[in-house]
Formats: structure tokens, sequence, C-alpha cells
């Protein structure tokens, strides 16, 4: 057996009191790929920049080829031949394709003629991957799916023997995840060493070699591929028996329609939604798949009133919703629960008890009485488990699934007609996305409109009414979720219509 | 009016905007690149200020205007330093310390700038002695222009030509568009920010000079 | 995150240290003993009661501007056009002088004095729209704004409003006494500076315990979240600059009118920018910005006498000023280095 390329030893990273790698040790070998495997927070990602030289590691050593190396920077690691992958990509929008690859290119001359052979050579790996792109756009105008691809060619032409790919499937719709799975076995053919960070079980049956499983910043379990069957993988995952999964909702009594979106286009300085249109009857959960950047967040600001709409009505029990966020009586009536709650739903300056006023905040009196705010707080945060629950904590100090259920508890406590939900799961645990979960479902069960969003297939076939999917801003296809197929589906994310071939 | 005459009003009116855009060109191109590595500073006008009155007093004083401007430029550059240690040093807020550096430089000025006053500069030769005046449309403009003219536009080209097709002008872009994403390539991002706020510095501060030695050759205007 | 109180005391201590330094050093380098200048500033500033009478001239014009760029500044926007607002309110409460220089005193002053807060509210209030409605910077647009109204006020005083009595100095006729805001507190300050404690006061308790100090709050945090609770950007940026522009403007008619007692060139010597520092030394806060205006302004009044008695030019009183300024930035860029400080 060949020497390891890399081998990590007794690896300790402490983020102030978070403990994000516990003594982890592993190896990398050329050839094989790797999967790590484990879900959000489990440590992966931090393990490998620590490789990467993007943090420092608290304790514990790199040999690399078996000698004892220490990075001071990227730059030094992708000298050695270990180049990463990124999940928010390492690219500079604004410029074009060939900067991108020429800034990050070992020995690039310095005067930079565009038609010198030294610039082109630059393009080796790009013309391989990715024929189609022209090096000349703005990486901006590329998709997310391009972008991958042109950050994958960068880490390339580094002649790196060791690729580090972080959750690369996440931005991918179903067919771009093949050719990318097909990249990574002939990468591994041609010798490389290619780790692939992921939570995701088809990754691992595509092209996994050897699997590592972390949990809270450990490893536990380490096998070959073959040797273990996803059931197995989920339980390490996320520990033995801890999670079930969720009743799922019963279908809505009556068809009336309750919510009525009609010709909806909306438009937020490039993102955009164009004339998208649905109806929902009282209880029903639609979910609204599709590849990231498709316009979903838009739709969902759109529904919310947050963004107006150029064109279009959304109509919510017989009223006009749309464009009227600021209106009193129709926040009362429409939940709004995004993504990234420390950045789309709270102020992150303010303390909790104020961020669970903020959809009363224009009905509050003109000196508005401190006690009766913290008070409210209390009773909130009590019923949703929101942990610690001091009022006078800064909304920054809480943890990404407490703020959700911060959210909810702000969103959700009133009886809504309209929830609106994107990504309201993403970078949570498993148990903190179930709670969420939960909570939409009862919003619907006592007869809420629920809008979901979700970039997981998977969830939503299993708990959602009904299934539409995004491209381009616009809605390709409904279907029920007793009708709905994975290949139709997947080719609605890559953008081929209903009656394609 | 005669065709000649059209063509030497003409001429003027060109020599009078080149003279006057020519410090404009230079501290503008300054600026743009500070701000291309993601740095405003608005203390320009003050090192620009520090500059003209520097630039004079030396030329003044040396008899050479070159001196003079290398002088200003030494000046702008200096002023510049508060910039780079206030906000790469101490995280200072860049409009605060920019109408901080502002303040310094009105304030350095006003102050040595009173005994400079009514001092005489001899400024550069213009580009052509005084009997090709009679040329028409290029007669005013050699006769009126000195060689810092030319001397902006080649330097704006050349600023342009470096930040779009050199190694170190792509890294500056790269700083200004994305902090991170310079350090995760293993660029140098302070460092390439307190060159780009120097260079400003430098460029302002030979644009105030120019304008008291070169344009004015009156004294510094406070 | 915010730095602890340990850290901020250190800040401020560290800061008033490295500031008498930084000026010893100065005065040394232009060759006056440097802590026997600085004491001497120390008397001419606030030695006796005509020194303090001064620096409380100096003060009042700081005050109010300094309150016209904190306000903004709690909806996160960042103006520098006091001065161009002081300017403005000047011409625009001058126009009323000008045009009825007989009327009763009952009319007006108070006439005057309205124009003059409008003219600078609206000046302000130019680059709120400017903002609000096509997102231009305003730190830019106040900036630029300044130079054209101190232009203005030059295009009337050599103009349509020159008072032909005035031998070759430009300015307008003398303000009759209807017109002139008294002074108070027995000193030469002016009345404006009444008005600007009470406006610190009650700004402060607006924007600390009000709904509305709330609503500037979270849009300052996060805009998107505020429409969600229902604030709007747009109306507050609008109202928030034109209260800010309608205390400068204040001052500057107050100027006009008392300290100058005719509209001319020189009714500000950089109080627009005085104002914005003592604003950030006081860390945006209404009530610190009250005794922070009074030693800045006494600064500013010693400089003059140094100027006066010890042939020192007043110019080192700016030259200080933004050493002040360099120093407070330091020193709170330094403190709040310290507390994100992670691994």
């Amino acid at each position: 057996m060949a020497e390891p390329l890399v081998t990590l030893s007794a690896i300790r990273k402490q983020f102030g009191s978070v403990l994000a790698n516990d003594d982890v040790s592993l190896t990398i070998n050329g050839g094989e790929v790797l999967a790590l495997l484990g879900e959000n927070g489990a440590g992966k990602s931090t393990l490998m920049k620590i490789l990467y030289a993007l943090y420092a590691a608290d304790g514990g050593t790199i040999l690399i080829d078996g000698r004892p190396t220490s990075f001071a920077s990227p730059r030094e690691a992708m000298a050695a031949g270990i180049g990463m992958v990124f999940q928010q990509f390492s690219l500079v929008p604004a410029l074009s394709v060939l900067e991108n690859l020429l800034a990050a290119l070992p020995g690039a001359p310095w005067l930079q003629p565009r038609r010198s052979a030294r610039v082109q050579a630059a393009l080796r790996w790009l013309t391989r991957l990715a024929p189609n792109i022209n090096p000349g756009t703005a990486v901006r105008a590329l998709s997310v799916g391009e972008r991958q691809l042109v950050e994958l060619a960068k880490v390339l032409n580094l002649n790196a023997r060791v690729v580090i790919l972080d959750e690369p499937t996440s931005v991918l719709t179903p067919a771009e995840a093949e050719r990318l799975y097909g990249f990574i076995r002939t990468l591994a053919a041609e010798g490389k060493a290619v780790v692939l960070i992921t939570h995701k079980l088809a990754d691992i049956a595509a092209c996994a070699n050897r699997i590592i499983v972390m949990r809270g910043g450990r490893i536990v379990d380490a096998a070959p591929a073959r040797e273990r069957s996803p059931e197995a993988l989920v339980d390490a995952m996320v520990g033995r028996g801890v999670v079930g999964s969720l009743p799922v909702p019963a279908a809505p009594t009556s068809h009336v329609p309750v919510l009525q979106v009609r010709g909806l286009t909306a438009q937020v300085q490039g993102p955009f939604v164009r004339h998208v249109s649905f109806e929902l009857a009282a209880g029903e959960i639609l979910g609204i798949a599709g590849v990231s950047g498709n316009g979903q967040f838009t739709l969902a600001e759109t529904l919310a009133g947050l963004v107006p709409a150029s064109t279009g009505d959304v109509v919510l029990d017989g009223v006009s919703i749309a464009s009227r966020a600021h209106d009193g009586a129709i926040a009362g009536s429409v939940a709004y629960i995004p993504e990234r709650p420390l950045d789309n739903a709270v102020v992150a300056e303010l303390d909790l008890a104020l961020n669970l006023s903020l959809r009363e905040a224009r009905r509050l009196p003109l000196f508005p009485r401190r006690e009766t705010i913290v008070r409210r707080a209390e009773a909130l945060m009590a019923r949703y488990d929101v942990r610690p629950p001091r009022p006078a904590l800064g909304a920054s100090a809480l943890s990404g699934g407490n703020l959700q259920k911060l959210v909810i508890a702000r969103e959700l406590s009133r009886k809504a007609k309209l929830v609106i939900a994107c990504y309201p799961a993403m970078g949570l645990d498993v148990l903190a996305a179930q709670a969420v979960y939960r909570e939409m479902f009862r919003q619907a069960a006592d007869g809420a409109c629920v809008v979901w969003i979700s970039e997981e297939l998977d969830d939503l076939l299993s708990y959602a009414h009904r299934i539409a999917v995004m491209h381009d801003g616009a809605i390709m296809g409904i279907v029920r979720r007793e009708d709905a197929d994975r290949q139709v589906l997947g080719r609605w994310m890559a953008g081929h219509g209903r009656n394609a071939a | 009016m005669a065709e000649t005459e059209v063509l030497a009003v003409a001429g003027s009116w060109v020599a009078a905007m080149l003279r006057s855009s020519t410090p404009l060109m230079l501290v503008t191109t300054g600026e743009t690149l500070t701000q291309r590595v993601g740095i405003v500073n608005l203390g320009i006008e003050g090192q620009m200020l520090c500059g003209a009155c520097v630039g004079f007093a030396v030329a003044a004083q040396t008899g050479s205007p070159v001196l003079g401007f290398a002088a200003g430029a030494a000046a702008g550059l200096l002023l510049s330093l508060v910039h780079v240690a206030l906000c790469l040093g101490c995280d200072a807020n860049q409009i605060g310390s920019g109408i901080a550096v502002f303040t310094l430089g009105l304030g350095f000025s006003s102050y040595f700038g009173r005994g400079v006053v009514g001092g005489k500069v001899a400024g550069l030769a213009p580009l052509a002695a005084s009997d090709a005046a009679g040329i028409p449309f290029a007669g005013p403009i050699l006769t009126q222009l000195t060689p810092m003219a030319p001397f902006a536009i080649v330097t704006v080209l050349i600023a342009g030509l470096w930040l779009y097709r050199t190694r170190t002008g792509l890294n500056w872009r790269i700083v200004g568009e994305s902090f991170q994403t310079a350090r995760a390539l293993g660029i140098r991002p302070l460092v390439v920010q307190a060159q780009g706020i120097l260079v400003g510095g430098l460029m302002s501060g030979f644009a105030g000079a120019i304008l008291s030695v070169d344009y004015t050759k009156l004294g510094p205007m406070s | 995150m915010n730095p602890s109180t340990s850290t901020k005391i250190i800040a401020v201590l560290g800061g008033v240290a490295a500031f008498l330094g930084t000026a010893a050093i100065f005065l040394a380098a232009i060759g006056r003993p440097p802590f026997a200048t600085l004491m001497q500033m120390a008397l001419y500033a606030f030695g006796d009661s005509y020194s303090l009478s001064e620096s409380l001239v100096k003060a009042t014009p700081i005050l109010l501007c300094a309150l016209s760029v904190i306000l903004p500044a709690r909806l996160g926007l960042i103006t520098v056009g006091a001065e161009g607002q002081l300017y403005f309110g000047a011409l625009t409460g001058t126009a009323v002088v000008v045009s009825y220089p007989a009327a009763p005193m009952i009319v007006l002053m108070p006439a005057m004095l309205v124009a003059g807060a409008a003219g600078g509210a609206f000046w302000s209030g130019v680059a709120g729209l400017l903002r609000a409605r096509s997102n231009v910077n305003e730190t830019i647009s106040t900036l630029l704004m300044n130079y054209v109204a101190v232009l203005l006020v030059s295009y009337v005083i050599y103009g349509a409003w020159k008072d032909p009595t005035s031998l070759g100095w430009p300015a307008t006729i003398p303000f009759p006494k209807a017109a002139t805001v008294p002074s108070v507190f027995g000193t030469r300050a002016h009345a404006g500076l009444v008005v600007g404690i009470i406006a610190a006061v009650i700004l402060h308790i607006a924007v600390t315990y009000a709904r509305w100090g709330l609503a500037l709050r979270v849009l300052a945090g996060n805009r998107k979240v505020a429409s969600m609770a229902g604030f709007d950007f747009n109306r507050q940026t609008l109202l928030v600059m034109a209260i800010g522009g309608a205390l400068a403007g204040f001052a500057g008619i107050c100027e006009t009118s008392a300290i100058q007692g005719r509209l001319q060139a020189g009714i500000s010597v950089g109080y627009g920018l005085t104002g914005f520092l003592v604003a950030w030394l006081s860390g945006q806060h209404f009530l610190r910005a009250i005794p922070i205006a009074v030693l800045v302004g006494g600064l500013i009044a010693a400089g003059d006498a140094l100027q006066l008695y010890a042939k020192v030019p007043s110019a080192s009183a700016t030259i200080m000023q933004g050493l002040l300024f360099a120093v407070a930035l330091g020193a709170s860029g330094l403190a709040g280095k310290r507390t994100t400080r992670h691994g």
C-alpha cells in the first residue's frame, strides 16, 4: 500500500466555547475518493480548512508525504498540491473567468496580454471540464453549476494532488451532479486523492471508495464504502435511534383556494420572478424545489410583501397582499421564516425581547414599556424552547437552531393564514430542522396555506402535498406528491420544459 | 471669424482644459487606485493641500520645480500614512479617518503655508518655445503646456494597463472586490491596501504640487 | 460585538493621553514649550469668565452641528454636510431680514429663525431624498453640497444683497435689533446654546425611549427586517436628515444674526467639520455631545487667543482638532479590535 499523501493526527480546534474538532486523525491516499460524511456542524469543513491553512489548528500534526508540515497560508498549501473547492466559492464575481483562473495560477506571468501562450495555459483544465464557457465572461453571469466547474478548474490548474470538495452537489441539478461524479471518478483514476465533504448519501453511493463519518467534532465511524449500508451511515451521522421521521401532514379537507398567486412578477437588482401562478387551499403545503438562485428567495420575499410586485397579484382570503408588508392587518396573517435568520429575520444588534416584538412594533405605544416587552418575550421563549431563555441577550449570541426557533416563536405564535418558509432548515442539525418542520405542519393542520421552499427534494417528497419546481424565475410545473417523479423534477430543475425531449 | 482665429481659440481652449485637468487627472487616478483596493480616502483634498504647500516651499527654496514636485508627492504620501495607520492598523472607520486626514492636511497647510505665500517659483519650461505660438491649433497648446500635461495622460494610460494586464494589478482588483477571497488566494490584502492608500497619497501630493508650482506659480491657496 | 466597559475606559484614557502627547510633540516641533502652552490653552479656554464666554460662543454652533450629524447617524447615515446646511440656513434666514428689515420683532425674529431652520432642513433634505430614492451615498452628496452652499452665500453677498454702504467689504446690511438673537447667561453666546441643549435632551429621550427610536435602531440594523416590522426607510431618512439640517441651519442664522450681525464671508470657521468631529467623539450620543462641544469650543477659542497673544497661527487649533480626531478614531478602532479578536 502506497504511503498516504496526507496524514492528520490528533487535530484539535476550538472556536470560543465550541470544540469543532476533537482529537481527529485520518489519512488521505492517492487514487481514492474519501467521503467525509456528517451533519451540518459536525466539523468536516473545519478539518479540511485546517489542512488548507485557512485556520490554524490548536493541537495535532499534519504530515504531507510522511513529513511533518505546517502551512502558514493557503498559498503554501496550494504550492504543496492541496486544492479546495469551497461551498461559498472563492471566485470574484465581478472579474472574468480567465482573470479568476489567472489569479490562482502558480507561475502566472507578471505581464498578462490576453493572447500570450502562458496566459492561455490557465485555460487548460477549463476547456476539458467545460468547453462551453467563454473565458471572457464575468463570473457573476455564470450559473452556479458553471461556477463550480470554474472553481474546480482553478484547483486543478495547481496540479493539485489532493482535491477537496466541500458540499459540491448542494447547488447542482441532478444531471450536473452526475457529471461531477464522473469527473471525480476520473480524477481518482488518474491518481489524485479526492476528499468529498458531504451530508448526502447519494454522493457517497455514486463515487466514494472510503467513508469517514464525523459527529460533534469527532470521528465516529471509518470503513470502506462497500461495507456500510445507508441506514448504518445515517445512524452514525445522527446517533442511534434519536431521529424518527415526522408524521406526514394530512391532506387538506377542502379544495377552495385560499391563496391565489396570479402572474406574479418581481425583480430585485438581478434575481427575479416571472409570471408565477398557483393556488393553495387551506391547510395545503406546497413545496417549491429547484436549484438555489433561480428566484426562490425573491418569490418568498414577494409573497411576504417585502419586495414590490411589478405585475400580478397575491390574494389571501380575498384580500390582495402584494407589496403591503407595512400594513398591520396583513402582517398579522402572514408569517415569514427565511433562511439564515441572523441575516434575514432578526436585527443582530438588538436583544431577543425587541426582536420578538418586531411584528407588533408599529402598534406599540409611543413610549413602549420595557417590562411588557420582556414579559411577552419570556413567555414566547418558554413556549418554543428557545435557549438560553434570556431576553436581554443580543440576537447574535444564539445558535442557528435557537435563532430559527426564535423566529418561529415570533412568526407562528399567532394563527397565520399564510406561512412562507424559505430554506428554513438550512444550516440546522436534524433535530432543529425537525422542530421547524413540526411547527410548519402544525400551522397547516390549523388551516394555514404553507409555501415551503427547500433544497432537500427528499423532504419535499416526504411531506409536501404538491411540489413545484422553479427555474430561471418561472414555475416549470406543479405535481401532486403521489404523482411526483424524480426524473421529471430533475429535468425541470435543469430548465427542460414539460414536453421537452 | 477667420479660420486662423477659430483655430487659435480652439487651441487655447484645449490648452486651458489640459492645464487645469492635469492635476485632476493625477489625483483622480490616485484615488481610483485606492478605491480599487477597497478603501475610500476622503482626505485627498488635505493631501493635495499639503503637497501644494510643501512643493511650493521646496521649489521656491531650491529653484527646481522638479524637486518641488517630488517634495509635494512625499508630503502627500506622509499624510496618507495617517489613513493607513488608522484604517488598517486601528480598524477605524474609513470615512472618519478620511475627514481626520483632511482636517490635518487643512491645518498643516494653513499653518505652514503662511510663511510661504508671496514667494516665487519658476515653473517648468513649456513644451515649445514661444515662436511656435503661430502654429494653427497646436501653437497655443504647445506654448502653454508644460511636460506635466502629457505626463498626466501617460500616467492614466499606464495605470489602466497596469491594473488590467498585470498580475499585481489583478491582485489589487481582487483585494478590492473581496478581502476574504484575496486571502484565500494567498494575496496579503492588508499590504496591498496599504500600498493603494500610499500610492493615492503620493499622487494627490504630486497633483497639489503641480497645482501650486506649475499651474499658478503664485503660492499655496489656503 | 460591543467593547466591555473596562476596554472603553482604557480607550478613553489612552486616547486622552495620546492626544496630549501628539499635541505636545506638535508644539515642540514648532518651537513652543509643549506643556506650558497646553496649560496656557486651558486657561485661554476656561480660565476666566471672558474665556468661558468665548468658548461658549464657539461651542454653540458646534453643538448644533454635532446634533445634526448624530441624528442621521442613528439611522446609519453618515453626513458631513453641516457646514453647507449652516450656510444655507444663514442664507434663507437672511433673505427674510433683507426683504422685511423694518418688520417688528414679534414677526421678524420667528420668521427669520424658522426660515433659517427650514433652509437647513431643505439643504439636508435634498441629500436625504437622493439617498432614499436613488441610493446616492449621503456622505458624498452632503460633502459636495457644502461647497455649493458656501458659494451661494458668496454669490448673494457680492451681488443682490450687497450693502452699498459697506465699502469694499462684501456683506449685507447690518441686522436690525429686531432680528438680533439675544445672548444668554451673561456671555456673548447666543440663545442658540439653550436651544441646542434642549434639542439634545429631547432627541436623547425620543431616540432612547420612544417607539421612534426603536424604528431607527431596527432600520439601522437590518432594513429588510425593518420592513417586516412596518418601518419605512425612505420616510425616516427624509425625517432625520431634515431635522438635522434644521438644527444646522438654525445655527447658521443665529451665528449670522447674533455673532456677525450681518451675512458675510466667514460666518463659520469650519463649525460643520468640527461638529462632525464632536459627534464622533461623543460616540453619536446626544447628551455627551454637550460637554464635548464645550471642550472643543474651548480648544478653538484657545487657538484664537494664542494667535492674538502668542503669535501662534490659529491654524494650530485646526491641527489639534485633526490630532484629536485621529487619536479618537485610533483608540476606538483598537478597542473594537481587541474585542473581536478571534482564533
